[in-house]
């Protein structure tokens, strides 16, 4: 029930040109992670996974994390390290994002892999993509896996084309 | 020395384990030390050592590990010269018979280093560990360079979490040089089953029934664990140790990711176990062994006390606030100008662009002020249950966000007025000494609380206009006899002080007291259980203090003056200050529901003197129907 209320939602931000903010994916166009690879369970008690997050929030270490939650045929080319860190942090990445900098942001660009010469340089794109993101009204209204996820597209995007020379995990 | 359980063993086994231990102590006799001299390496002599027995976590002759998996023999919990054996058996094995990370030195790299630095003939810890990726992705391939014991503040939402709690967290520089959000940290808990019920919960927390283990993930896990969801600060205690000295510990905390303990909340809790492992490198003890519990405090002040060869053990003390302390200093931070528009945004919905007050500050003194609503506004999500609340607060934040980049690139800088690292506040527990007077007689009285802290308590580390006070015990004597003149269980009590007076930034003073004291201040034959429960506001007068007022209801029996229930109404002022004086006075009247008419004026009053952590001098007064005086010396441990 809550997918169909999201995927409503998500078709309005469409319609109003909110092109990262998309929930569905395929096995050809970027996994979701929070949909394919699990990291919606451990974060949304009341889809039926409660029981697992006490112990997912004990043992969210990297190894735990991706041998638990990876699936090899939905989720190739998603960064599960990235995605886990936008959703835990989101509202830091908020605040850093409009600022143009600050420590998560930072590290971030360190789970992306990405040279420190080229943060300044990633972090304004990033600032520049968010800015369409949040200057659409239809924003607050979003849940917040719906802004974890247009938020970890946009970075996923970024740092796989415009900026694949200089991050290796994109 | 004696080899623990050799003279048990029977003949033809005897034989087995004596020649076994003539050819490991062969094959792995390293007799060169660095400097040319030969050494003998002797596994029975290691087997006894204090060091190896901390590796396997000994306590009176058996390991307090209770999985199996941690031991290399059958009789590894309880034999440790049978372990160290098993052990050593385990490493001569070759690299290459094994897949990745199945190797023995990859579950037990702590073991292998010591016992290679004990002159042990194996391989370089460097050229075996590459046979075990995921040891070497979780110690960052070795680089590893900084260890911190972390404090999150006391949380007076849970009780479980009253006294605070402790992290483990590893860092290399190149991590550091960023921040330490993806440092590893390494926490210790309970394993508590989904739906516990309250009673079970505590019964088997303080008598037995779970069991505990260490687990890892990124700090920033933990951050917004107890940083964020928690409104709990976070205090990082570095220790000052080289890249070896944190290899090797981080090696140790390793081997018990998943192992398991059985676990006691007053004893062998976190505090405990984070303790027992930095013994091993520490030069004292960091827990005192007689003492009956384990507050997480206390390892903080032992830690800050000791020394490390000849510099202090504790390199460096971070404050990483909660998202409520972050608005606290940032709100206490703004100009005057700057409050102003504040509250006029509240007051307006957060339309920018139509207030005033907001549009005639500078761009920077816009920046400070919209920084500090994304705090509060967060932290009001936050207290309020971490919902994803009301549809309106979601537009403000997205609307400051835009105001945000609006604003630009700004050179915004914040004076934050710190409060003290936890460790210079009171030890929990006291030990006093003093004199009590009434209108008939005189004591002597002797005292001891088990934990924690009152509301006249130094500040530092704890939720400020708070008290929690536990197994608080005083005995009067009168010169002939001795009796008791009070033991008070439990008394938790907040005053909810809000910091800032904004919307949402307040909640309720409450408190309650279980005790057994007399029915009245001065009276020697009246003793009587009392259950106290009252909820009240406080109102912060700057930093001088809190007034508050609280409506309590009292249960008591026997029936000693009066009836079983009765009720109060009280004012009263507190100061909250690490000064040399600290005081508290709190008056009004007493009923009991018997006689509602008949109201009894009370009057109390409570000083400190003294402001090191290690004693203080307390003068008290109380007046309701007859007086009482008591003055004591309080020396805390």
């Amino acid at each position: 029930m809550k997918m169909m209320k999201k995927t409503g939602a998500i078709a309005l931000a469409a319609a109003i040109a909110l092109p990262a903010v998309t929930v569905s994916s395929t096995a050809t166009a970027n996994p979701n992670p929070w949909q394919d690879c699990g990291l919606g369970a451990m974060v949304f008690p009341d889809n039926g996974t409660a029981a697992a997050i006490s112990n997912v929030i004990w043992d969210l270490g990297t190894t735990a994390l991706t041998s638990a939650y990876s699936s090899p045929d939905q989720c190739q080319g998603a960064n599960i390290e990235a995605a886990a860190f936008i959703d835990s942090g989101y509202p830091h990445l908020e605040e850093d994002t409009v600022a143009g900098r600050g420590e998560y942001a930072s590290a971030l660009m360190n789970i992306y892999g990405c040279d420190a010469s080229s943060h300044d340089a990633i972090m304004s794109s990033v600032q520049e993509g968010f800015t369409d993101q949040v200057a659409n009204e239809q924003y607050a209204a979003l849940s917040h896996e719906e802004k974890a996820f247009g938020y970890y597209e946009m970075v996923t995007d970024l740092v796989g084309d415009e900026y694949a020379g200089t991050c290796t995990a994109s | 020395m004696s080899i623990s359980g050799l003279s048990n063993i029977p003949r033809p086994a005897f034989f087995y384990v004596l020649i076994k231990t003539l050819v490991l102590a062969t094959l792995f006799n390293q007799n060169l030390l660095a400097d040319g001299r030969a050494s003998a390496f002797s596994p029975p002599e290691l087997a006894s050592s204090q060091h190896w027995q901390r590796l396997l976590h000994y306590e009176d002759g058996r390991s307090e590990v209770v999985s199996s998996a941690f031991f290399l023999a059958d009789n590894g919990d309880t034999d440790p010269y049978a372990e160290l054996l098993a052990t050593l058996d385990a490493f001569a094995q070759p690299l290459d018979e094994f897949q990745p990370d199945e190797h023995p030195v990859c579950r037990f790299p702590a073991r292998y280093r010591w016992l290679q630095s004990q002159g042990a003939n194996m391989r370089s810890f460097d050229s075996v560990i590459v046979g075990c990726p995921e040891f070497q992705h979780w110690s960052d391939n070795g680089n590893l360079n900084s260890a911190s014991v972390v404090f999150a503040t006391g949380y007076l939402g849970n009780p479980a979490s009253y006294y605070g709690h402790l992290l483990l967290k590893f860092s290399s520089a190149e991590v550091s040089s960023v921040s330490d959000l993806l440092a590893t940290s390494v926490n210790f808990g309970a394993r508590i089953p989904d739906q516990e019920n309250p009673v079970t919960y505590i019964f088997r927390g303080l008598f037995g029934g779970y069991t505990s283990t260490f687990s890892h993930a990124y700090y920033y896990e933990n951050r917004e664990l107890y940083g964020d969801e928690q409104l709990r600060d976070l205090w990082g205690y570095e220790l000052n140790l080289n890249e070896d000295e944190v290899a090797f510990l981080a090696s140790h905390v390793w081997e018990l990711i998943g192992q398991e303990f059985d676990y006691y909340f007053t004893l062998e809790n976190c505090a405990y176990r984070v303790a027992r492992i930095l013994e091993l490198i520490t030069e004292e003890p960091i827990i005192n062994e007689r003492s009956p519990w384990a507050v997480p405090i206390t390892v903080f002040q032992a830690l800050a006390d000791q020394s490390y060869g000849d510099d202090p053990l504790v390199r460096e003390i971070e404050l990483f606030p909660s998202r409520q302390r972050r608005f606290y200093e940032k709100y206490a931070d703004l100009n005057q100008s700057e409050r102003s528009a504040t509250r006029a945004l509240l007051d307006n919905d957060f339309m920018l662009t139509d207030s005033e007050p907001y549009q005639g500050l500078s761009d920077i003194e816009k920046t400070r002020v919209v920084m500090a609503l994304l705090d509060y506004l967060e932290y009001l999500r936050i207290s309020e249950d971490g919902a994803e609340t009301d549809s309106a607060a979601s537009e403000y934040r997205r609307r400051l966000l835009v105001e945000r980049l609006n604003l630009g690139d700004q050179d915004v800088s914040w004076s934050p007025v710190r409060e003290q690292p936890p460790h210079l506040g009171n030890p929990p527990s006291i030990l006093g000494f003093g004199y009590m007077g009434t209108a008939e007689e005189s004591y002597l009285t002797l005292r001891g609380r088990a934990t924690s802290h009152d509301m006249l308590s130094l500040p530092a580390g704890r939720v400020p206009y708070s008290a929690l006070t536990m197994l608080d015990l005083e005995l009067r004597f009168d010169g002939e006899m001795v009796s008791l003149n009070y033991f008070e269980p439990l008394r938790i009590e907040t005053l909810g002080i809000s910091e800032t007076g904004l919307p949402g930034d307040r909640s309720h003073a409450w408190r309650i007291r279980a005790v057994v004291e007399p029915a009245l201040p001065g009276c020697s034959n009246c003793t009587t259980g009392k259950l106290q429960g009252g909820l009240g506001r406080g109102v912060r007068l700057g930093n001088l203090g809190a007034f508050y007022g609280f409506s309590d209801l009292h249960l008591q029996y026997p029936e000693e003056h009066g009836g079983v229930i009765g009720g109060s109404a009280s004012v009263g002022f507190v100061t909250q200050s690490d000064a040399f004086w600290a005081a508290r006075i709190e008056t009004g009247g007493h009923v009991t529901f018997d006689d509602i008419e008949q109201v009894e004026p009370f009057i109390r009053v409570q000083q400190r003197f003294g402001n090191r952590p290690g004693w203080d001098i307390r003068v008290d007064a109380e007046h309701r129907v007859d007086s009482q005086v008591n003055v004591r010396f309080n020396y805390y441990w």
